[in-house]
């Protein structure tokens, strides 16, 4: 120990004005790219592991599907620019493009989209999104190791495919443009965790738990967009999101709904919000293996008073809901809701046997939304005579305790993965589906799985809408959940950033028109 | 002094299987399941049984536990179930980050905390001594969330003068807001600590026969009495130090700092088995060496200090 205090002063001194000098740079806020940022950092980058709406999203740049997803979510050609269905709905036939290229500059050929299915559905690759592709022929067989090929799956040429279907299936063009049918380059697909893809945009650079930076795929004709690249930022703190977006660090944020009101008042912003109407809705699931008389169910309903809960939660800026399929979605239907009446709850609470008041517990995951809707939830329920618990659980003893059937009730939402009514109503109460096929209220109804499998199979669009808008009022008579409401979101953009569209759905950022002035 | 450090060396060997054992079990028994945090919102239950199957998650415990040491002899900490990054691989990117932070905080806290518990004791008695025993009581008690967001508020949000988030591929800026909030709590330790050490030894013979040898204030403190002050410094430093090795979950979550803390809590949270018993490993191992060298510093600023008579500590 020969530091003496003299030294030590003049090393202090030094690294504090290192500190300063340092910290007086000048910041990073002329990016030629466009900024992004992640609340959670993405698990995988591989089409047959997504799971999740930021890996889809970032996926759905790197990767093509056979079709897409337009920003409006109407139908769109990807791979293929043109397709042709059958009458009965069970063989498609589609002419790829083929200026279509990989970013190693490899073409995109009819035998890479079989390769790519192949690969989702082979069980070596173990992949959780296989029920995805499961509805070509061929497909159940060839997952289940019965099989060496999938029947279904013939290249013409290298620019021409069909696709058979085991039964007619109206929203197959929709399966086709997640994540988990979109094609990748399977001669390079085992080398590294991320495989190569011909979307407009590949990955240059991902540091994780930090960020990923896509950058243009140099071998597209058509250029990606306006903008050298697009960095997703982790950030997982709400508060330091905004503090990076007001510093200019990030071009886009999604506003937290306590914030909402700030931004949209604030000069500089308001003109920059964007608001989109979510394909989402959240609800409280009830066990209806538990809850087995629709009295009780209905009561609850009733208990619930959802206007004011948007009124005050969510700035008035969503949609009670009275059905599950949301509105801009065909199917959804505005219907009478259960209205506000605690006496109703109660007598009908009576009816059931509950005269004397029902305990339950409700759980949720960690989450700023789940915490401040069940506290409300909560001191409706308790004035009509239902004493709730809530109970916490970090998501996956969540997931375990409600796939299981173990809990009373639960809060969750559902998010589409594809724009059709039947991404909510077939997983959310079909029987096929209880547990962790999305259906957790353990709904069970066979005039239900019966129409839900007739409306599946029919190729008349107006026919379909029909009757899943049916099949929403039938469910929604029984009260499987406490249906609360549909979420509107709000996004706010840089003044820098022009061009910046959002999409309806996840899948369909196209960042084309974006262009930032720097 | 070389012997005793490798023989604490070697008891790092059943600690550390002794850390292994424990996590492995704990884990078992915690509640949630790996595979569901791979599947997503949407699956089928044949999905569930294959990916079970294929991590061995439906082998018998004592299958698995043994499996699981055979592993760690041969040093592979396996993949992560969730990303299928090796569990190493990805410890070997997060900690630098992490060692920067805590490296950074830690001077800040020695060379901050030390000169302010100097100038209290120099100034005791005084307003300047109670302000910054006041000020020290703050730091010690006020949340690091807090801290973090005000620091965040101020120098990035309204001055514009500080990076808010990131590590910014290591520049120093960057580094500044997360460290001072990391640094907060043992800097006011550190003062307080050295202020009644310093006090302490100000009573001493032997510097009051330096004060009547003619020796100024500042430098019978700093030179002599803060000196020999220095031990429980050390100590206080030393279990800092170690546990901001392990990662700092909130300061890197409120900084986005791609650190160990952050690692491990995804982990915990999507119960990505490999991953947790991997860096709940590499902490163990760091906070041992920490204290080794702590312990080896003990006796370097102290002669009266002597190493090795007492096991393993």
């Amino acid at each position: 120990m020969r530091v003496t205090p003299r030294c030590a002063a003049i090393i202090a001194t030094c690294a504090a004005l290192a500190f300063f000098a340092s910290g007086c740079a000048r910041r990073e806020n002329d990016s030629p790219m466009l900024e992004l940022a992640l609340e959670t950092s993405p698990n995988r980058l591989d089409p047959a592991f997504v799971v999740d709406a930021a890996e889809g999203e970032i996926c759905s740049l790197m990767f093509e599907g056979l079709v897409g997803f337009a920003p409006d979510g109407s139908m769109v050609p990807g791979l293929a620019r043109a397709w042709t269905v059958s009458g009965d709905g069970t063989h498609y036939q589609f002419h790829l493009d083929t200026r279509a290229v990989f970013s190693n500059g490899r073409p995109v050929h009819a035998g890479d989209v079989i390769a790519s299915f192949r690969r989702v559905l082979d069980p070596a690759t173990a992949s959780p999104r296989a029920w995805v592709l499961a509805r070509i022929r061929g497909a159940n067989d060839f997952h289940d190791g019965k099989s060496d090929a999938i029947a279904g799956l013939v290249a013409g040429d290298d620019s021409t495919l069909t696709i058979d279907l085991e039964a007619p299936f109206a929203p197959f063009l929709s399966l086709l443009a997640l994540p988990a049918a979109r094609v990748v380059d399977t001669a390079t697909a085992g080398s590294s965790d991320v495989p190569v893809g011909s979307g407009p945009w590949q990955l240059s650079e991902w540091l994780r738990g930090d960020r990923i930076t896509l950058t243009p795929n140099p071998h597209r004709t058509h250029a990606a967009g306006g903008v050298e690249g697009i960095r997703y930022r982790i950030i997982p703190e709400p508060f330091t999101r905004i503090a990076e977006f007001e510093s200019g660090t990030i071009d886009v944020l999604e506003i937290p709904d306590a914030e909402v009101p700030r931004f949209r008042s604030d000069k500089k912003y308001a003109d920059h919000v964007l608001k989109r109407p979510e394909l989402r809705i959240f609800y409280v699931g009830l066990n209806n293996a538990k809850f087995m008389d629709v009295r009780v169910r209905q009561a609850l309903n009733h208990a619930i008073n959802v206007p004011a809960l948007i009124r005050v939660l969510a700035s008035g800026e969503a949609v009670p809901a009275h059905g599950s399929v949301p509105p801009g979605l065909p199917g959804h239907r505005d219907r009478p809701g259960y209205e506000y009446d605690p006496a109703r709850a109660r007598a009908l609470l009576a009816q059931a046997g509950y005269a004397d008041g029902l305990s339950l517990e409700i759980w949720q995951r960690e989450s700023a939304e789940g915490n401040r809707v069940l506290e409300a939830v909560q001191g409706y329920l308790l004035a009509s005579g239902v004493h709730a618990t809530l109970v916490r659980r970090e998501w996956s003893a969540f997931k375990e305790a409600v796939n299981a059937g173990k809990v009373d009730a639960f809060f969750l939402d559902w998010i589409a993965d594809y724009p059709e009514a039947e991404n909510f109503l077939f997983p959310l109460f079909d029987s096929a589906n209880q547990g962790g096929g999305g259906n957790r209220a353990r709904f069970s109804d066979p005039a239900v799985d019966r129409r839900l499998d007739a409306a599946s199979r029919m190729t008349d669009d107006a026919a379909r809408e029909e009757a899943y808008a049916g099949i929403d009022s039938l469910v929604y008579a029984q009260a499987p959940w406490i249906y609360l409401y549909f979420p509107t979101s709000f996004h706010v953009v840089s003044p820098r950033v022009t061009g910046y569209r959002l999409p309806a759905i996840y899948l369909a950022n196209d960042f084309s028109g974006v262009r930032k002035a720097h | 002094m070389l012997q005793y450090a490798l023989k604490r060396i070697l008891w790092f060997v059943p600690i550390l299987l002794g850390v292994a054992t424990v996590t492995f079990f704990l884990l078992h028994v915690l509640p949630g399941d790996p595979v569901l945090s791979m599947v997503g919102e949407r699956y089928d239950a044949a999905t569930i049984e294959q990916l079970r199957t294929q991590m061995h998650l439906d082998d018998p415990l004592p299958q698995r536990y043994l499996r699981y040491l055979s592993d760690l002899v041969r040093l592979d900490l396996g993949k992560s179930y969730i990303t299928g990054v090796p569990v190493w691989d990805s410890i070997k990117q997060r900690a630098p980050h992490t060692l920067r932070l805590a490296a950074a905080a830690m001077t800040i806290a020695v060379v901050i905390g030390m000169g302010i518990g100097v100038l209290a004791a120099w100034k005791r008695g005084t307003p300047l001594d109670y302000l910054m025993v006041g000020g020290s009581v703050i730091g010690v008690s006020m949340p690091v969330f807090w801290l973090g967001v005000l620091l965040i508020y101020v120098f990035s949000a309204r001055l514009g003068l500080l990076p808010a988030s990131g590590f910014g591929d290591g520049r120093l800026a960057y580094l500044i807001l997360p460290a001072l909030t990391l640094s907060q709590a043992s800097t006011a330790y550190v003062a307080r600590i050295t202020r009644s050490s310093v006090l302490d030894e100000v009573g001493e013979t032997y510097v009051k026969v330096a004060r009547a040898k003619g020796l100024s204030e500042p430098r019978l403190l700093v030179r002599h009495a803060l000196r020999n002050a220095l031990l429980p410094i050390i100590t206080v430093v030393g279990i800092d130090f170690g546990s901001y090795l392990s990662g700092s979950v909130l300061t890197e979550s409120i900084f986005a700092w791609p650190g160990l803390g952050r690692f491990t809590l995804d982990a915990i949270l999507k119960r990505d088995l490999p991953a947790i018993q991997g860096s709940v490993l590499f902490m163990a191992a760091a906070f041992m060496t920490v204290n080794l060298a702590v312990d080896l510093l003990y006796a370097r600023v102290d002669p009266r200090v002597k190493l090795g008579s007492g096991g393993a500590g």
